[in-house]
């Protein structure tokens, strides 16, 4: 189809012909926004790189990188004031909210992949699923700091319930469970439920129809409804904020250090870079597997 | 409900030589008072089906007429709002889902399993019964001879041109060894020139493993050609039933005639109706021919002579005896050329008429009138059922 | 619309055995999240009708909170976090419908698009105080741009305004939520049919009045996703108006933030529900808008295709 499309764009354009300046006319917006559009990326992406310049610079605080130093990452490791010659203790002040946030990241991830195989094939298919998905999605609706005030008064001022690392779990599948459904039913609406019927014809129970049909074709969707998990809990700020009782993710370490104007910034950077690199990895091998399938699917139609 | 009569009677006179021994060990499928709604809709109007052991049987209508949730209430794929029961090979299988009945169905659509290789699909029946994996292999292998497509096995199913998924979709349905074939108008997506090569190669399949055969299509052509009963449904009930020449020689209804593509079809009253054969006023006409409707009509109730374009002879003054004629006077319009022959246009007192000349030596457009056979026509009610 | 919507009830009828299962999870699931989640979300807007001891609720319906609220200067906070969000929503709309359309129908280069996808997706995964805390020391007196700017000569004295200023929160916001206003408009101007466009042109219409007669309407459901994700966190945002605005600027999060230290429980309930009350009304706007179209169940006919 976008060969035709082609095809008559090029038979349609054939016999006009522009003057120099009808052509400038015609072409300066274009220019003009993928001038802007690159520029914001620009805005985007210099802080990013910056930082990594700035977390192995002496003097960070100033904005000039050189004077490369590991000295930051050092610190951060294993914490201020520990030299050479020291036993090296790992610092505990980063690496608990690391792990909490790993494993907050792990369980907001499994969660998303089981709820959202469950409402994903589904949804698409019911009477009400305009207004089931406007519920589903009201987190995106709310700013993150209402809806967390919101589950913070009614959890605890309402129900008395005392806040830990549950209402942390709570909060952060509360905030990535809108993505990680819209990226299942993106592939669930597409679910051709005939297959099923067909599994049934030759004899496949329910359970197995699940198995062998539903779960195999609809796993990049739970593939990436586990991602969108994984990613948008670890990075979770105002959610964290309200639903903890003392704990302290990563994020929430990030924040309260950069809200603080001391020393501690540099090791920020270090920090910060660290969880870049590692956040743009697990993104590029995401996009490696989700763009690789649509390859082979692209590949796929043309052969057929 | 009349509808349901034509039905109840399939071990009747018009069914045809297997009736006679229409024993209940040899009745593979009877389906019992089926009723089904979707909504406000009714799919499905109190039908009642029975299909012999070995037969090709054909449930021929336009869409929406109930023939599809017909074949998928058999299949279990859809669970009738009411019924009396349903008896796959002498079990009770009324309450049986579709994984538990031993039926496969070939569906329009294919349904095949895209992330499964065609030896995966072929085996999947097999495999969810538990055969073990070079026993299934060795079935795939032999099925996949069956349906011509050998050393496909291996290879991915949207590498699959058309005609070939529907043969592996046929292939997976018969690997199981099903107690009743199912095909959901299963050449539909396949075009015209398949399509006929594809009719010949079910015919001999279902003769040589003498399987049952249920078969749903909107193609009178092709229900003609394959099948050994023909039911034609429309609104959700069986208009008529029986083998292929019943239909196409003595349509039950007017618009049974005008599904089996009878070009002519000349609408009047009854003037009276002797030994099964009416005589139709229309006009000043009065066309005689027998009467396929159900029962006898009374005098002056509305009815259709339906005659085939090629069984109309056109000329000045016919050679025939007048009293096994019906004669009309007419003049020529429109010829279309058809290739291997014309079709004659006329205009008569009863309305324009299509008559078809196959002898291209014949001077058409000179006729003056027009006659067939009076048994070569049939007179039906005009009200379907 | 209707024929789907009538094979969608007709699945679900047939899978009566199977399908129990699945309406039973969607149910249950609906259940707990309606309780646990929208419930306590629109709690709040009774919450701030009553008054708390320590953590214990008082179930007497008053406006006190409000009042508090309001003599402790909530309105100009209100009012300059809609400001702030709504001039950036704005200027994030006018910069990334043009560049959406552009990727979407202009950019032939398929590698291009690919990378600017890349750039586009990887900002949603990364931490927003990573993504926002290098400014300080960029735009800092001693920072980069001021030692740059001094240099050069542009300017005598440091520019102080170019961080702890409302300037330099609308620069925070920009970055941060371009993505989040792109991907939308993309994603719906790229399923418009190519046809469309050429069915427009070959009718003659100049590229402008297919723009706005063809591409805008078409692609209204986009924008308003695109609006909705960038105007509702940029009214919530943590980490902008700390980094960026420094204590200079204030905005509703940081209030709410210290109320709720300070157990004040009540007027953030209050802040919190003003700012819900305008987002829901501002929603509700938005999707009626948005009915012509098709509305909620539009998101389902362009996932299908």
């Amino acid at each position: 189809m976008t060969v035709l499309a082609e095809q008559t764009k090029y038979i349609g354009a054939a016999p006009r012909q522009l003057t120099l300046a009808q052509r400038i006319a015609e072409r300066w917006p274009a220019w003009g926004s993928i001038f802007i559009g690159y520029f914001v990326l620009l805005i985007i992406y210099f802080p990013i790189l910056w930082l990594m310049i700035l977390s192995v610079s002496s003097e960070p605080l100033t904005g000039f990188a050189g004077d490369w130093t590991l000295r930051w990452y050092d610190d951060m490791l294993y914490g201020t004031g520990q030299r050479e010659g020291e036993a090296y203790a790992v610092n505990s002040r980063v690496f608990d909210p690391l792990l909490l946030s790993l494993k907050l990241a792990f369980i907001t991830a499994a969660l998303c992949m089981v709820a959202s195989l469950l409402i994903g094939p589904i949804l698409p298919r019911v009477r009400f699923r305009g207004p089931l998905l406007l519920g589903y999605l009201m987190p995106l609706m709310v700013p993150g700091i209402v809806a967390s005030v919101s589950l913070f008064l009614f959890y605890r001022l309402g129900l008395h319930w005392k806040m830990g690392e549950w209402s942390l779990g709570l909060a952060h599948f509360v905030w990535a469970f809108p993505f990680a459904l819209l990226a299942m039913l993106v592939v669930s609406s597409r679910f051709d439920t005939r297959l099923l019927e067909a599994a049934a014809d030759l004899g496949a129970s329910p359970w197995r129809r699940f198995w062998d049909i539903q779960v195999p074709i609809l796993k990049p969707g739970i593939f990436a409804a586990g991602f969108f998990g994984f990613l948008l809990s670890f990075n979770e700020l105002p959610f964290s904020i309200f639903m903890r009782a003392g704990d302290i993710t990563l994020p929430i370490y990030l924040w309260i250090q950069s809200g603080a104007h001391n020393s501690s910034v540099p090791l920020i950077f270090a920090l910060s870079t660290l969880i870049t690199i590692a956040s743009i990895v697990l993104t590029f091998i995401a996009i490696k597997v989700a763009f690789g399938e649509k390859t082979v699917t692209v590949k796929k139609i043309r052969t057929a | 409900m009349a509808g349901d009569v034509a039905v109840m009677n399939a071990s009747g006179p018009t069914t045809g030589i297997g009736s006679t021994r229409g024993a209940v060990g040899d009745q593979i499928l009877e389906v019992v008072s089926a009723t089904h709604r979707y909504g406000e809709v009714t799919a499905l109007d109190n039908v009642s089906i029975s299909a012999r052991r070995g037969e090709f049987l054909t449930l021929l209508g336009e869409s929406g007429s109930g023939k599809t949730t017909l074949l998928r209430i058999v299949a279990g794929l859809e669970r009738p709002t009411a019924i009396n029961r349903i008896t796959i090979d002498g079990v009770d299988a009324t309450l049986l889902p579709a994984n538990k009945r031993n039926t496969t169905t070939v569906f329009q659509h294919y349904a095949l399993f895209p992330h499964m290789s065609v030896g995966e699909n072929i085996e999947y029946g097999l495999k969810v019964r538990g055969m073990p994996k070079q026993e299934r292999r060795k079935r795939a292998e032999k099925v996949l001879e069956l349906v011509r497509l050998p050393g496909l096995y291996d290879r991915r199913v949207h590498q699959l041109s058309g005609g070939q998924k529907q043969r592996i979709a046929l292939a997976r349905a018969l690997v199981t060894e099903p107690t009743i074939l199912l095909l959901d108008e299963p050449l539909g997506a396949l075009d015209e020139k398949l399509r006929i090569d594809m009719q010949v190669e079910l015919k001999e399949l279902h003769e040589r493993l003498g399987l049952t055969f249920i078969y749903v299509t909107h193609s009178q052509e092709e229900a003609l050609t394959m099948s050994d009963r023909i039911l034609l449904m429309r609104h959700g009930r069986v208009v008529q039933e029986g083998p292929p020449t019943d239909l196409f020689e003595r349509p039950a209804a007017r618009f049974v005639a005008e599904f089996m593509n009878v070009e002519n079809l000349l609408d009047g009253t009854i003037e009276s109706m002797r030994d099964g054969e009416a005589t139709v006023r229309i006009g000043s006409h009065l066309l005689r021919g027998p009467w396929t409707g159900r029962g006898t009509a009374e005098r002056g109730a509305k009815a259709c002579v339906a005659v085939r374009a090629e069984r109309i002879q056109l000329g000045s003054a016919p050679a025939q005896d007048a009293s096994s004629i019906n004669h009309v006077p007419c003049r020529p319009g429109v010829t279309i050329y058809k290739g291997k022959y014309v079709d004659q246009m006329l205009g008569t007192e009863i309305g324009p008429v299509k008559a078809r000349v196959w002898d291209r030596s014949m001077e058409v457009s000179s006729a003056s009138a027009f006659w067939w056979r009076v048994g070569d026509c049939a007179v039906t009610p005009i009200a379907a059922d | 619309m209707a024929l789907a919507e009538h094979a969608a009830g007709m699945n679900l009828r047939q899978f009566l055995p199977r399908m129990s299962a699945g309406i039973w999870s969607l149910s249950g699931f609906t259940f707990l999240w309606f309780i646990g989640i929208v419930v306590p979300l629109i709690g709040i807007l009774l919450f701030s009708f009553l008054q708390t001891k320590g953590i214990k609720v008082q179930w007497d319906l008053t406006i006190k909170a409000y009042e508090k609220l309001f003599f402790y200067g909530g309105g100009p906070l209100i009012g300059r976090t809609i400001r702030i969000a709504a001039t950036m929503t704005v200027i994030e709309l006018l910069f990334a419908f043009p560049f959406a359309l552009w990727l979407a129908k202009g950019a032939k280069n398929q590698n291009l698009k690919l990378i600017t996808f890349t750039l586009l997706t990887v900002p949603f995964f990364l931490s927003p105080v990573a993504r926002v805390i290098v400014w300080r020391s960029v735009m800092s007196v001693q920072g980069l741009v001021n030692t740059a700017l001094l240099d050069i000569g542009i300017v005598s004295e440091p520019v102080e305004w170019l961080i702890f200023s409302e300037f330099a929160v609308h620069l925070g916001y920009l970055g941060q939520y371009f993505p989040a206003m792109v991907w939308p408009i993309f994603l719906s101007i790229a399923l418009i049919d190519d046809e469309y466009l050429e069915a427009s042109k070959d009718l003659g219409a100049s590229r402008f009045r297919t723009l706005v007669h063809v591409i805008l309407p078409l692609s209204l459901p986009g924008i308003v996703a695109g609006i909705i994700f960038s105007f509702v966190p940029m009214l919530g945002d943590t980490v902008v108006p700390q980094q960026m605005g420094g204590g200079n600027v204030m905005m509703i999060s940081h209030n709410v933030y210290t109320m709720i230290g300070a157990a004040n429980f009540v007027m953030a309930a209050a802040l919190s529900a003003i700012i819900l009350a305008i987002m829901l009304a501002f929603q509700v706007v938005l999707w009626a808008a948005l009915r012509p179209v098709g509305g909620i169940n539009n998101v389902f006919a362009s996932l299908h295709r």
